[in-house]
């Protein structure tokens, strides 16, 4: 058999292709992908590469730009003109109310906003993940899990985890390693307490509201499952390593921190410190438009 | 490039290559499922660097060696059941990935006595026969020397004969 024998035999392979259905939706999903990671085309925040205008597409400025006149926008453009005291009532929002678009669309930019480093947005995406659970959850209780409401959450919750990894794994780079065991991975057993939940709650109402996005969920559970070991195998590695510079045995046999320990504490008390100014300030800002309300 | 010109490309480029990347981790995984996830998270890590603008002289090769790394990562966790499995059962498509049912029987006899080689085997058969890549391409995706390639890919069809028994 020469080699074009060969080729004719093997190309037979070339039949082995995702099916239409399985083309059509991932190549909607990595649409919604990029649709989410936008181009990082726009200025830069506190030095870093990251920037507020790299947001999700149909944030209240794109849209405004955009003169995209939906009824996202329209919700949007009242909470402007009411005031900001809105966005307090929106948290408690779940999918489907009123002020459900200022809850994602506005509160929650507003927060990634803020979060300045991989490390924060990772964490803050993983928290985000966990909201829309819980929303699908009280959704579940209530009995209003619609197939809408349903497809809606599946999408943000996938999403934000893909956003939590992305995040994650460029922290990772930066030597935060302890961010994917902790947060990222835990979403593994996060995603399985919710699946169960969900469906515990069809079966006491005797409904069926549940099984798709259950379905979505394991599906999630079982990704970040398999994300944990590398992280942890690569985390034992580097914490041998990173433990070897940061600490010292004197003769005595007493454990001391080195100059680099102590330094690598101070740089993250001073995060902690940044991070807290941050919180206050927002809070600040969100009592002052309380009071605005009132009066 | 506009926000808009990379998102048209990034959906270009899924058209063009989803099926080859998707087809390379079948041949090299067996599993079906797990294949489609590992080309789905293959496009994203493409996204992630087209959107930042990074330069790419040749995006096949690139979504081949993403694909060829998310593989390895896999088998790193999976070492000593999944590979097995799969040489011991047979490649097992839950279901076609063609409407022709000819074509069907047809692809999975070859499968099933490609499944016969080691995967190393496998891979360079695939990526010469099927996709048409040179033995300096194949070298570059898979991080080899283009003369282990090319040694790689004479005793692979080589076995393959005896398989066929030619």
């Amino acid at each position: 058999m020469n080699d074009t024998q060969i080729t004719e035999y093997l190309k037979k392979l070339k039949s082995i292709k995702l099916s239409n259905t399985a083309h059509t939706d991932m190549k909607r999903r990595l649409s919604e992908y990029a649709d989410f990671h936008s181009t990082g085309e726009a200025v830069r925040v506190f030095d870093s590469k990251r920037s507020i205008e790299r947001v999700p597409e149909g944030t209240l400025v794109t849209r405004l730009i955009g003169f995209k006149f939906t009824y996202m926008t329209a919700v949007i453009l009242l909470v402007l003109m009411i005031g900001g005291g809105t966005s307090f009532a929106a948290q408690s929002a779940l999918p489907g109310d009123f002020l459900y678009p200022v809850k994602v669309e506005i509160n929650e930019n507003v927060e990634s906003a803020f979060a300045v480093s991989n490390k924060s947005e990772a964490t803050l995406q993983a928290k985000l993940v966990e909201e829309r659970l819980s929303e699908a959850e009280k959704l579940a209780v209530k009995g209003t899990l619609t197939n809408e409401a349903s497809l809606e959450l599946r999408n943000r919750i996938e999403a934000h985890y893909m956003s939590a990894r992305s995040f994650g794994e460029a922290a990772e780079a930066e030597g935060e390693l302890e961010l994917s065991v902790n947060t990222i991975a835990s979403l593994d057993g996060i995603f399985n307490s919710y699946a169960t939940t969900l469906t515990e709650i069809d079966v006491k109402a005797g409904r069926n509201d549940t099984e798709e996005i259950v379905t979505d969920i394991r599906a999630f559970a079982s990704l970040a499952g398999d994300g944990d070991a590398t992280a942890a195998t690569t985390m034992a590695a580097d914490a041998n390593t990173s433990n070897a510079t940061m600490m010292q045995v004197d003769e005595t046999g007493t454990t001391t921190d080195t100059d680099e320990g102590i330094h690598a504490k101070s740089q993250t008390n001073t995060e902690i410190n940044i991070s807290n100014d941050m919180i206050d300030t927002q809070v600040e800002s969100e009592t002052r438009l309380d009071l605005d309300l009132e009066i | 490039m506009t926000t808009d010109s990379f998102h048209t490309k990034f959906l270009a480029d899924f058209d063009a290559y989803g099926d080859a990347i998707f087809r390379f981790c079948l041949v090299k995984t067996g599993n079906k499922e797990l294949s489609e996830d590992i080309t789905q998270d293959t496009f994203m890590r493409y996204w992630r660097k087209l959107s930042l603008g990074e330069e790419m002289t040749n995006t096949r090769s690139f979504l081949y060696t993403i694909a060829n790394h998310l593989v390895i990562d896999w088998y790193r966790k999976k070492k000593s059941d999944s590979l097995d499995a799969h040489i011991d059962n047979g490649f097992e498509p839950s279901d076609s990935t063609s409407t022709n049912a000819e074509i069907d029987t047809e692809y999975k006899m070859v499968l099933d006595t490609i499944n016969k080689l080691e995967e190393s085997d496998r891979e360079v058969l695939l990526l010469r026969y099927v996709d048409g890549l040179g033995p300096a391409e194949i070298a570059d995706i898979l991080e080899e020397e283009a003369n282990t390639i090319s040694v790689r890919l004479n005793r692979a069809t080589k076995r393959l004969q005896k398989h066929l028994h030619i």
